[in-house]
Order: C-alpha cells, then structure tokens, then sequence
C-alpha cells in the first residue's frame, strides 16, 4: 500500500514539475522572441524617426540661412541703398553729405529690416575698399575694421554665410551673413552684414521634439564643439567638445543612425548627418530607456505573470 | 625545463625612461598657461611618454626665447610679434601653434570717461607701452586710424592700477583674461579698445622650437603639441577645474581668480573658426608688416619662415 502511495506521489510531483516546465518554457521562449521582435521595430521605428525629424530640422536650418540671405539681398539690391553706400565711399565722414546718408540708411533701411524681419541682431554696411564699418545699427561698431574677416573678404563676391565663431568685438558666439552692394556699374562698393543669433538655429534643433522627454538634437563643428546648445547643457556652444560614436562617425563626413553614448554618457539611439555646405553635423537622439519603455513594460509585466504562475502552481503543489 | 621556468618567471622588462622635456613660459605661473598644466597633471605627457617642466618667466624685461636658444629649454611661448621680430635678428626660432589665436592686449579706459574709440585717445595719458608688444600694437592701431601715437603721454605707473581706478591714468593697456577681470571685479564698468577692431591683428602666446630641434627630433615635437593642444582642449572645456591647476606649481595663487583667468581665456584660444593652436598665413604677414612699418625689423625676410603648419597638419590633417 505504502508503495503504491509513494509511487503516485512520484509520479504526481513528476508530473508536475513536466506541467510546470510546459507552463513556463514555450510561453519564456515566445516572449523572448516576442520581445526581442518588439524591441528591433521599436528601435528601427525610432531611429526612422529620428532620420525623419533630423532632415526636417536640417531643412528649417536651411531655410532659416536662406531667409536671413534673402533679407540681405534684398536689401543691398535696393537701388537707394547702393546710392546712400555711394555717398558714403566718396564723401568725408565730416561733410553733410555723408550724415545724411548715413541716417538715411539706418532709419529708412537697416532699422525697419532690423525690425519687421527679426532675424538679425545687428545689420552693418562695411566700406569696400578698406573694410571699415560705416554704418551699423550698433552705433559703438561704426569705424571698426572687418578687412580681414571672412565675411567681409568673401562677401564683396558673393553672398556668404560665416561659421559661428566667437566675436571678443560683439562679446559672445555669432554668425555672419554677408552680401555685396553694387553701384550702377557694377563695381562692389560695400558688403552689407548681418550679425545672425546663433541661438536662432539653437532653438531650430529644439523644435520637432513633440512629447519627447528626451529627444535632443545639436550641431557640432569640425573641432568637435557644439555649435547650439543641446537639450541637457546649457553653455556648451564653442566651449565644449563632444567624443560620442555618433559625432566622430559623423565628422567622417558620413550620414548613420546606430545605439551609442551621447554626451552625458546616457545610451540613446541615434542619427547623425554631415552637412557639407556648412561643414557641421546634426545629430538627433533618444534615450534608450524612453524608447524602449513600452517594450521594457511588457516583458517587466510578462515576467511578472510568469512568476505569479509559478508561485501559484507551486502552493497548490 | 629550464628555459621553461625562465620564460614563466618572466624576463623583466627594460623601459626607456621618458623624454625629459623643459618648457619655458611667457609669464609667472598662472592660468594663462591651463592647457599646459592640464596636459601635465592628467597625464597626456605621460601618454607621449614625456616629462614636462615648466620655467616661469623671471621678470618682465626677460628673454623667454634666449632659453630656448641655449639649449635651457627645448620649447618656449612668447608673442606672435615677438617671434617676428626674432626672426629678423636671425635668431633660429620657429612657431608650432599659437596658444592665444586672439591676443588678450586691450586698451582700457573707464566708462565714465567717455573715451571708446582710439580717436578719442589723444591728450590722454597711457601707462608706459612695452616696445615690441604693447607699443606696436598702439602705434600701428594709430597710426592706421591717421591720429599720432605720441598724442598720447605715458606714464610709469608700473603695475599698480590704482592711479587707472583713481582717475589719474586715463588708458590702462592690459590683457582681456587679467587686468578687465581686475577692474570688473573691483566693481569699475570700462570700455574696451581692442586693436583687432582697428585692423592690428596679432596672435597672443604662440608656441616655439628651434629649426635645430624641429629637423632633428620631429617625432619629439609632435608628441609634445599633440599632448599640449590635448590639455588644452581639456582646459578650454573645463576652465574651472583648469585654472586652479597653476597652484601645483604656484601655491600662493588664489584658486579662485585662477578659474576666473582661465574662463576669460576660453575665447582667446578656441574662436570656432579653426582648430586650437592653427595658424594662419594673413595674420603672420599683417603681423610682419606691422613691425615692418615701425622699423622694428632689422631687416626684411621671408615672414613664413618663422612658423611651420607641419605638426598641426599631421594633427588635424590638411587645409582648414
């Protein structure tokens, strides 16, 4: 009898241990594929994404250089414009002649475009033949020389859009946009410059972030600084560098997407492209951890089931 | 078996003990020089298998290149100018990379006084000009602008600012990274006249080596700057622990006004327009023609030969 009982207990706990081993193999192995599926679309979705919304914020940089080039043009096409610069090449800063023309452009030009476009933080007329500013809509820069300076060398042939560098003169980080004026005869009589707000582009790569708690994107230059200030610093543009994956892979001069550290050291996911005109990279990234939450959340709760199971199947053993 | 046990005991190794190197500095120890102390103290020499020591300046009417030319120093900083004039002595010096691609010499004068331009300078008073340095970038810049550099009269004031504070000296010439943070802190608002405004560009600290050093030992030359534009990349991303790094070699100074220099030399080394420490043709020849145009060159010369973009190229790779 005794055997006959302990041959049925050994055969109950057998059986279920083969039930329990049923229960829990084939729903762990489904669930890991089921997780590991999960979590390669969620990665491929969000690095998708994260292309996506980089191209858009390259192209809202574009177009915020193009607008500021568009202001400038306009402006140094103005025939009374390339009329007052004439004035003021010609004529000695002491003559009537020159004040005149001189306040004319500030207020009927300079001022008004300062204004209604909101693009520019200071608008200056620099004299072609000795880089002298002449006219400025920050009075303390007039007489100042830019003959050596990028802007002004390249801006007498062409419109020309500057690195952000840091100016000692206009004390912080700028860009300059520059354009030629021209006399009746085509001869280049002065460069109209734009001081441009870097932060400008600073909050183009702030944009487009959604809901996002950590969608961050920035540029960085060929030195390896940051150009914008990025989502989790403050102070970072020209002052500090970055070593990611992505930022070296990227200063490479090649567009991908990949997992890596970011900045802070944080795993993200991440994309990043070379712009050649500007010769800067936009890197746009997602923390790991809030891509990957839901996916996270399921194999958590999952687990959490699996246990449950278990424990239970256990105490009614 | 005996060969055997040898080979598991381990032969012991035999390492070449590092390569001694002595830089010599254009000033006291101070933060201007973070980039080096920071290459120093986190071991980037080390990395090159270098070890670096610095000489401070020992008075301001020293010969910082003299060192280097007697074999004292194997490397040394002084002004862009500075090496130009050198050259035209036909003392064999050439430039590595510049430190400071801004100079930090500013011309200061009070805001209440109502004097921010340089034509506002004459029948003023100046603190006495350094030949050479301050001078040539007053001159020039007055020069440039048609208004007399002797219009203004100088004083020996020696260092102290308090006659500048006190009214009685109107024009202080100082450095950006110093005698503003001085006269800022003290609560004084001062207008800023910086020669780059006016046409006069010159490169502040700017490293150097002797042609003989350079043709013999490169490799030496370019562990040595590849080290030292590592410290200063550091530095320039961490000027408030950098500054503070002079008080290994200087315990007196104060920590605190040693971040402040360094803050305030950020901008004057990394601008955003080129690497730390690359150098470029236009400014060497407007600093030539500057010195040119005030005889303070012996004699004319070929002004590239005073610099060489040879290890910054092999750095940074190529054109900028």
């Amino acid at each position: 009898m005794r055997l006959v009982r302990n041959a049925f207990t050994r055969l109950s706990t057998k059986l279920l241990l083969l039930f329990l081993l049923l229960a829990i193999i084939p729903p762990t192995v489904v669930g890991y594929l089921a997780y590991d599926n999960g979590r390669r679309t969620i990665e491929r979705m969000t690095l998708n994404h994260l292309d996506s919304t980089s191209r858009l914020r390259e192209a809202a940089s574009e177009r915020w250089i193009a607008g500021n080039e568009t202001v400038l043009e306009s402006l140094a096409s103005r025939r009374h414009v390339a009329e007052l610069v004439a004035v003021l090449a010609s004529n000695d800063q002491a003559d009537p002649e020159y004040r005149a023309a001189h306040d004319a452009i500030l207020q009927d030009h300079l001022g008004p475009a300062l204004e209604e476009e909101g693009h520019f933080l200071e608008l200056a007329i620099i004299r072609a033949q000795d880089g002298v500013i002449v006219v400025s809509s920050d009075e303390s820069l007039e007489g100042k020389y830019r003959e050596s300076e990028p802007f002004f060398v390249e801006g007498k042939a062409r419109t020309y859009v500057g690195k952000v560098s840091y100016s000692l003169s206009e004390g912080g980080a700028v860009m300059h946009v520059s354009t030629p004026i021209h006399d009746e005869r085509g001869e280049v009589i002065g460069v109209l410059a734009g001081r441009a707000d870097p932060a400008g582009l600073t909050e183009i790569m702030r944009a487009a972030a959604g809901v996002s708690a950590s969608e961050d994107a920035y540029l960085v230059n060929t030195s390896r600084f940051f150009v914008t200030e990025p989502r989790f610093g403050e102070g970072f543009a020209l002052k500090k560098a970055i070593h990611t994956k992505g930022a070296e892979a990227c200063l490479e001069q090649g567009d991908g997407m990949g997992l890596y550290d970011d900045y802070r050291g944080v795993p993200v996911l991440g994309t990043y492209r070379w712009l050649p005109e500007r010769e800067l990279c936009i890197l746009t990234e997602l923390d790991q951890a809030e891509a990957f939450a839901p996916i996270v959340a399921l194999r958590n709760a999952t687990f959490a089931a699996g246990v449950v199971v278990v424990l239970c199947a256990a105490s009614w053993a | 078996m005996v060969a055997m046990l040898l080979a598991a005991c381990g032969t012991p190794q035999i390492t070449e003990p590092p390569d001694q190197i002595t830089v010599q500095l254009a000033w006291a120890h101070e933060a201007l020089f973070g980039g080096f102390y920071a290459a120093d103290q986190r071991g980037y020499y080390a990395e090159e298998d270098l070890e670096v020591t610095f000489l401070p300046r020992p008075g301001l009417g020293s010969d910082t290149i003299a060192p280097v030319l007697d074999g004292t120093a194997d490397f040394g900083l002084d002004y862009g100018a500075g090496l130009v004039i050198s050259r035209a002595q036909d003392r064999p010096t050439v430039a590595i990379a510049t430190i400071c691609r801004r100079h930090p010499l500013v011309f200061i004068t009070l805001a209440e006084s109502g004097l921010s331009r340089p034509q506002d300078l004459p029948g003023h008073t100046i603190r006495t000009l350094v030949p050479g340095g301050s001078a040539s970038a007053f001159e020039a810049m007055m020069t440039r602008l048609g208004l007399d550099p002797e219009s203004v009269r100088q004083i020996d004031v020696g260092f102290d600012l308090s006659p500048f504070f006190a009214g009685e000296l109107d024009i202080l010439p100082g450095f950006l990274n110093y005698d503003v943070l001085i006269a800022r802190e003290q609560g004084y608002e001062v207008n800023l006249i910086l020669p780059e405004d006016y046409g006069v560009h010159l490169y502040g600290y700017t490293l150097f080596a002797t042609e003989q050093l350079i043709e013999e030992n490169p490799d030496l030359v370019l562990r040595f700057l590849r080290a030292t534009l590592r410290g200063w990349q550091w530095a320039i991303e961490n000027p408030q622990e950098a500054g503070p790094l002079a008080l290994k070699y200087d315990s007196t100074l104060d920590a605190a006004q040693q971040a402040a220099i360094m803050e305030a030399s950020v901008p004057l080394v990394y601008t955003g327009e080129d690497d730390i420490g690359w150098m470029r043709a236009e400014v060497w020849e407007g600093m030539y023609d500057v010195l040119l145009e005030q005889g303070l060159l012996d004699e004319p010369f070929d002004v590239h030969e005073a610099y060489t973009m040879e290890f910054l190229q092999e750095i940074y790779g190529g054109e900028q």
